[in-house]
């Protein structure tokens, strides 16, 4: 072990101050002129630049940040991302000619973070990898591909009817407690192994429901590849509406840098990354007081007139990659919550326009015990299709049929209308598919697996079970068939769709395991 | 037709002529910047003490009423500046004063080729570090400087100068805590890659 003497400590700090820079610079001032709801008012700074980092300088020396927004003729309105009762009238800001950066790279994985980077878990510092502004601009067309890749979430009532690829931009909408988060959850667990690494992002959450979100990451091993961005209720609307953005920044530094480091291209790939907003109403509704207090003009909602741009910006900034800038991607998945089901409300259709696709979800499903509660009539995934593995393409085409007929003939039914044998067959594989959607929180499922489950019910194995024992028949039949027939799953993945031989192989085998199977 | 925003910049520029034509003609080139710390103390009490601020919104006075409330408050202040913050009360156009200020400062460059310097030290400058700012501001700029010092102590060492809204800080103060920010910058990348 090295000894630690005061001369080491005397040389060490010696070696430091020598390598200290002592240079002036002159730099713009201005003074306060008003200040309060975490905004401030500033005289000077002319030439300031929109969302450049001001530094404010409290009486007492302290140092507060804060983010040049309204640029007027003489005034600049600023948000205080620091302590707000440090700074009072007349107390001086000077810009730093940078625009908010984040902190970015591997050391960042695992941790939970404020949206300027500064950790928050108690772990000690962060060693970043490098910086990244909060404000970029999305790439272009011509850096782009279209989605191909598929990004799995493990629940097969989004996987087979509402698939989602990498560099998609797919939005969970739904009411309280409908298990928007959970869907969130799932998917980024669900990642462990699959060559990606998440972004968490709460907006305006109370601080104990992050850290249970942290703690049930943990204990499913998904921090290893998740960073954590937290603006809980408590911080100030400034944090909460630059969350989103501070969460993009590093994913994109994930994206654009292959695993050395270095700029990702054709040779050096870019990381694939999956980005979760929670939620983009908790946002809107911070941009919404920063506006209004800095005495924008209120629109619809009192929103202001740029709310669709700050939601478009940011999600366009999702994106696949092409092949010769490192073929990596950022996968957004944005979270709304609407209120008493209402989709037509301002932000959720802004979101809903700009996104490719919303996974709906409903209460009466929820309450109802069909978890999670997706309503497969509404959802819909615009891009994701093609991203879909084949296997699993062909057996969700006739679910989503099924589906389609059980809805429509169920709805029929209630008027009592005698049925005839094929209306009631069809409603028969309509509860029974329906059934067989629902899921436990944190259990992923593999895609192959819910292909064959699919590909059981689609062949009418289920047909004759019970329909408060299909989930236990799904079960119980996977695990058969993964001990009894695995060669099914290796076949389905290398194939990745189904033979001729594959079915007779996979029919055999359910029917061997159905013979076994005791109803309850 | 002009908009209100070119009227209001329009009546800015007035009050701004008025107050350095008068200083320059009555007083001379020093005065300007005595006058310019002057506006700026009435700025500063303007966003501290509120009843002071509103005292100068008031709307129920009459214009000679604010004429007269304006040259109690700012009695002993030159009488120029007096004068012309009492037209700007009777205008109800008090709460431009700081946007005056700049058109002041721009105006005294512009016809008299001056600049006002202000310098913060922790101790009283002497004359051979005051002509070495006023050679290096004409060096930089090309206008003279009119020197406007005051004395902090909390600064422990060096100078603040601020001159057209540029701040150079070469203070020990600073400098320290330049040092400071520096070594715990350093700490910190030594303990993580620990």
């Amino acid at each position: 072990m090295t000894e630690i003497t005061a001369q080491a400590i005397d040389e060490a700090l010696r070696r430091q101050l020598e390598q200290l820079n002592t240079s002036v610079e002159a730099r713009e001032v201005g003074t306060v002129v008003e200040i309060g709801d975490g905004i401030a008012r500033i005289d000077g700074l002319k030439d300031a630049m929109q969302g450049e980092l001001l530094e404010f300088t409290a009486s007492d020396g302290k140092i507060v940040y804060g983010m040049a927004q309204n640029l007027e003729e003489d005034q600049v309105g600023a948000v205080l991302l620091g302590d707000l009762t440090a700074i009072k009238e007349n107390d001086q800001v000077r810009t730093t000619g940078d625009i908010v950066e984040v902190p970015c790279g591997k050391g960042l994985l695992g941790r939970v973070v404020n949206p300027l980077g500064v950790p928050i878990d108690g772990k000690g510092p962060i060693n970043a990898e490098g910086r990244r502004p909060v404000e970029f601009k999305a790439p272009g067309v011509h850096e782009r591909q279209p989605v191909k890749e598929p990004m799995q979430t493990g629940i097969m009532a989004v996987d087979s009817m509402i698939p989602i690829g990498r560099g998609q931009r797919e939005l969970i909408i739904g009411d309280r407690q409908t298990g928007k988060t959970a869907i969130a959850i799932d998917a980024i667990i669900n990642q462990k192994g699959q060559d990606m690494i998440c972004v968490y992002v709460a907006i305006g959450q109370k601080a104990s429901t992050v850290a249970n979100i942290v703690e049930t990451l943990e204990k499913f091993g998904a921090m290893e590849y998740t960073i954590v961005v937290a603006a809980t209720a408590s911080d100030p609307a400034p944090l909460q509406y630059i969350a989103p953005m501070a969460g993009v920044a590093m994913a994109e530094y994930f994206m654009f840098t292959g695993e050395d480091g270095q700029p990702a291209n054709a040779e050096n790939r870019g990381r694939n990354v999956l980005c979760v907003y929670d939620d983009l109403s908790k946002q809107a509704v911070a941009y919404r007081q920063m506006s209004l207090t800095l005495r924008r003009p209120p629109g619809r909602e009192a929103y202001p007139g740029d709310i669709f741009y700050l939601h478009s910006r940011l999600l366009e900034r999702a994106v696949k990659l092409s092949d010769e800038n490192g073929a990596g991607s950022i996968t957004a998945l944005p979270i709304i919550e609407t209120q008493a089901g209402d989709v037509g409300a301002y932000i959720p259709t802004n979101v809903i326009s700009i996104t490719d696709g919303q996974i709906y979800l409903v209460t009466d499903l929820f309450f109802q015990g069909q978890r999670p509660a997706v309503d497969v009539g509404l959802s819909v995934s615009r891009v994701g299709g093609d991203a879909q593995r084949k296997a699993m393409k062909s057996q969700a085409g006739s679910l989503r049929l099924d589906l389609a007929t059980y809805r429509e003939l169920k709805a029929f039914t209630q008027f009592g209308s005698d049925l005839d044998k094929a209306t009631q067959q069809q409603l028969n594989r309509g509860a029974r598919m329906t059934e067989l959607l629902k899921q436990g929180r944190y259990a992923p499922m593999p895609v192959m697996e819910q292909a064959i489950a699919i590909f059981a019910g689609n062949q009418g194995y289920l047909d004759d079970i019970p329909v408060e024992d299909v989930v236990r028949f799904r079960t119980e039949m996977l695990q058969n068939l993964r001990t009894s027939a695995p060669e099914i799953f290796s076949e389905l993945e290398k194939e990745s769709k189904f033979t001729d031989k594959i079915e007779a192989d996979a029919k055999a085998a359910i029917e061997r395991f159905k013979s076994q199977f005791a109803v309850s | 037709m002009k908009t209100n925003r070119l009227v209001v910049n329009a009546k800015i520029d007035a009050y701004a002529t008025a107050l350095v034509d008068n200083v320059y003609e009555r007083y001379g080139r020093d005065e300007l910047v005595e006058v310019r710390n002057q506006i700026r103390l009435i700025i500063r009490q303007l966003r501290s003490n509120p009843k002071f601020l509103q005292l100068m919104r008031q709307d129920n006075l009459e214009p000679a009423q604010m004429n007269k409330i304006v040259h109690e408050v700012l009695d002993g202040f030159n009488s120029v500046f007096a004068d012309v913050a009492a037209v700007m009360g009777e205008n109800r156009d008090l709460h431009l004063i700081p946007r005056v200020l700049h058109a002041f400062d721009r105006q005294i460059a512009e016809k008299h080729n001056v600049v006002a310097v202000d310098v913060r030290t922790a101790v009283e400058l002497d004359d051979h570090l005051r002509q070495m700012i006023i050679d290096k501001v004409k060096a930089e700029l090309g206008k003279d400087a009119i020197l406007s010092e005051r004395i902090d102590k909390n600064m422990l060492g060096g100078i603040v100068m601020t001159v057209q809204g540029k701040r150079i800080d070469a203070s020990v103060r600073a400098q320290m805590n330049q040092a400071r920010i520096e070594l715990k910058k350093h700490t910190m990348e030594v303990k993580a890659s620990d």
